[in-house]
């Protein structure tokens, strides 16, 4: 392939890219403390969660679908693994077993759901998501349960300024990176969200595709809430809730389209370090936490309007 | 068309940078220049979603300018939307920023817990304030009994309703601390008494609209209903009254300006109430503390402060006819402070 195809198949990934570099000189110039080695590793930690979950999303957006049941995942994943991984021994398998099989499960309904009735994703799983909270509320009504320590001291360890989850999010981008472009699954995905009917056609198993993005975001919603609970060392019933928008802007961002059938695995890695990036340098730069949803709202406005560009 | 989207894409970013401009620029207004016995201050701010907490945070900054500006290098303000995850990260930007002491209400009883060790044994000073949290590793402790709280608001209305009655709870966020001591403090005492039913909680996130809504359906839908138990927007509840034209009953509410007013204007038409409330001044008091840490000056590591009560006859005291509704009446802050930040939000 030629640079100049190149440039131009992987433009959105490229712009993502060459914006955050510009963003991260600039702040590194103007605020010395940005780019001190603790603020530069408390930001590889903060991207953890999000890029995580952001990949599932991706994968569902690219599909045409969309998935508003991560938040609730991450959530009810929190409370599963503090409350299983308390066992003496079997604690950590048991915990990982419970959270693979219940949130692959969740994936599975809501995948079943949009194959087999005439409603809209969106529509199936926002009830989806209301039913779980309700579930997470009910089964744990406050924070609490205890995540074991080492978890924590494992996910969280610092070679020098990196921490290991940083590698855990590079090693599952990679994967997905190679998963998304090799594989026959990732190219009937694309295919999928970018024309059901001409799929169909041409023999791709459209409701088996479609099944897929949601158990694999659902299960990406699972690694999340296993990430973060041991970050936080209990379980809550709510903290998965921003994560919603946050993925949904950090794939957007991205380069993905919302319309389904475009959108890179790597762009949103970059979505996902510039939004939590942003959050980082505002707080760094002092500027009003007021203005920071401003600026989160303006970043997704100003993408989608990149994207409908890019199609026009 | 192109054109139009792209000149629209031109305004949000110039607007965007504008605003980040003023934000800079508000925030510069809090900082002064720096000596050996100033010192840097960091906030998160947990919550922003109604008036007590955002007249709280002005306790704060009123305070911090009015009374220690000279031991101010700079001060910074983070916000966690009640989410525990951005917390941790502010907490950590915060330390990143080289803060000396740190203010914070910890949004989960755990979370903190191993951070606000690190940071102490990194010697800045952590000050947990308004919310309770597990360990004792912070530098100090301010805050209200909200188990306590809630038993108080249960006793009162067990006494009002001669022990026997149906009683609904209205409280804030289902899943947080807060609300989840209080329910357990009034909770405690309702199950001593069988002749006490207790509705299903409502949960209405300190929504001024959603209170509102829910109180009505509540009316709508028990009509045997002898009693309110809340931790919510008590105007709200008292306007569902009036919308319903509804009797009167004995409610537990809080310190609201809308609330104390509906209250002095039907006292003689049956509403029984009674104010037992978290002052939104709790952050002067845990400002005080700090600032006393910082000074070198001894000062108590825990600080159980009471709860304020305001019963009917003290209506007059606490009640504030020159100030608009949405002001809560337990405040340190002076009338035109208070009019400007309500101004704020109603905007």
């Amino acid at each position: 392939m030629k640079i100049k195809e190149i440039s131009e198949r992987y433009r959105a990934v490229i712009s993502i890219y060459a914006f955050l570099i510009i963003f991260v000189l600039i702040f590194s110039i103007f605020f010395p403390v940005f780019r001190t080695p603790l603020n530069i590793s408390n930001i590889l930690i903060q991207i953890t969660p999000l890029a995580l979950v952001a990949i599932g999303q991706t994968i569902v957006l690219i599909g045409g679908g969309i998935d508003l049941t991560v938040g609730v995942v991450i959530s009810l994943t929190t409370v599963i693994t503090a409350n299983a991984m308390g066992l003496p021994f079997v604690g950590i398998l048991v915990g990982l077993i419970l959270v693979f099989v219940i949130s692959g499960s969740i994936g599975f309904i809501n995948g079943f759901l949009c194959n087999e009735t005439n409603i809209p994703p969106i529509i199936i799983t926002l009830a989806m998501a209301s039913i779980i909270k309700g579930l997470n509320l009910l089964y744990r009504n406050e924070p609490g349960g205890q995540v074991p320590k080492i978890l924590n001291k494992i996910i969280y360890f610092k070679m020098g300024i990196i921490p290991i989850s940083i590698l855990i999010v590079l090693l599952f981008y990679g994967i997905f990176a190679y998963f998304m472009s090799r594989s026959k699954l990732g190219q009937y995905i694309y295919a999928v969200g970018n024309d059901e009917k001409y799929s169909r056609m041409a023999g791709i198993n459209i409701k088996k595709v479609r099944l897929s993005t949601y158990i694999i975001c659902a299960l990406m919603a699972g690694v999340t809430g296993i990430v973060l609970s041991s970050r936080v060392g209990s379980g809550s019933p709510l903290i998965g809730d921003n994560y919603l928008l946050d993925s949904i802007t950090a794939v957007i961002v991205g380069g993905t389209g919302f319309s389904g059938g475009s959108g890179f695995i790597l762009g949103t890695l970059g979505g996902a370090t510039l939004v939590a990036l942003m959050s980082n340098a505002l707080n760094i730069s002092n500027v009003s936490p007021f203005y920071q949803y401003i600026v989160k709202g303006s970043l997704l406005l100003i993408a989608m309007i990149l994207n409908s560009i890019r199609k026009k | 068309m192109k054109k139009i989207l792209i000149g629209f894409l031109v305004i949000v970013v110039a607007v965007s940078i504008v605003l980040i401009g003023a934000g800079c620029n508000g925030q510069a207004a809090e900082t002064t220049t720096a000596s050996q016995e100033k010192f840097t201050i960091g906030y998160d701010i947990y919550y922003e979603g109604n008036v007590w907490s955002l007249q709280m945070v002005e306790e704060f900054k009123y305070h911090l300018q009015q009374e220690y500006s000279d031991m101010v290098k700079e001060v910074f303000y983070t916000s966690s939307g009640y989410d525990v995850t951005k917390q941790l990260n502010n907490f950590d930007d915060l330390v990143a920023k080289g803060c000396d002491i740190i203010f914070i209400q910890p949004l989960d009883p755990t979370a903190l817990v191993d951070k606000i060790k690190e940071a102490t044994d990194a010697g800045i000073y952590v000050i947990v304030f308004a919310i309770g949290m597990e360990g004792e590793d912070f530098t100090a402790y301010v805050n209200c009994d909200e188990v306590q709280m809630g038993q108080v608001k249960g006793e009162w209305m067990v006494e009002q309703l001669n022990e026997k009655g149906q009683v609904v709870p209205m409280n804030g966020i289902a899943g947080t601390q807060t609300c989840i001591d209080i329910a357990n403090g009034w909770n405690s005492v309702f199950e001593k008494y069988p002749d006490i039913e207790v509705l299903p909680e409502v949960f209405t996130d300190w929504d001024y609209a959603k209170t509102k809504i829910e109180m009505t359906n509540v009316l709508q839908a028990y009509p045997d209903l002898s009693g309110v138990v809340s931790y919510d927007d008590p105007g709200a509840i008292a306007e569902a009254f009036m919308e319903a034209n509804h009797a009167w009953m004995p409610i537990t509410w809080e310190d609201e300006n809308r609330a104390m007013r509906i209250w002095k204007e039907n006292k003689d038409k049956g509403l029984k109430a009674i104010v037992q409330t978290k002052p939104a001044w709790i952050s002067y008091d845990a400002l005080k503390v700090g600032m006393a840490v910082l000074k070198g000056e001894p000062y108590e590591k825990m600080n159980i402060i009471p709860a304020t009560v305001i019963t009917e006859d003290e209506i007059d005291k606490y009640y504030k006819p020159d100030l608009p509704d949405q002001v809560y009446c337990l405040t340190t802050l002076p009338n035109d402070v208070l009019e400007e930040l309500v101004g704020k939000v109603a905007q």
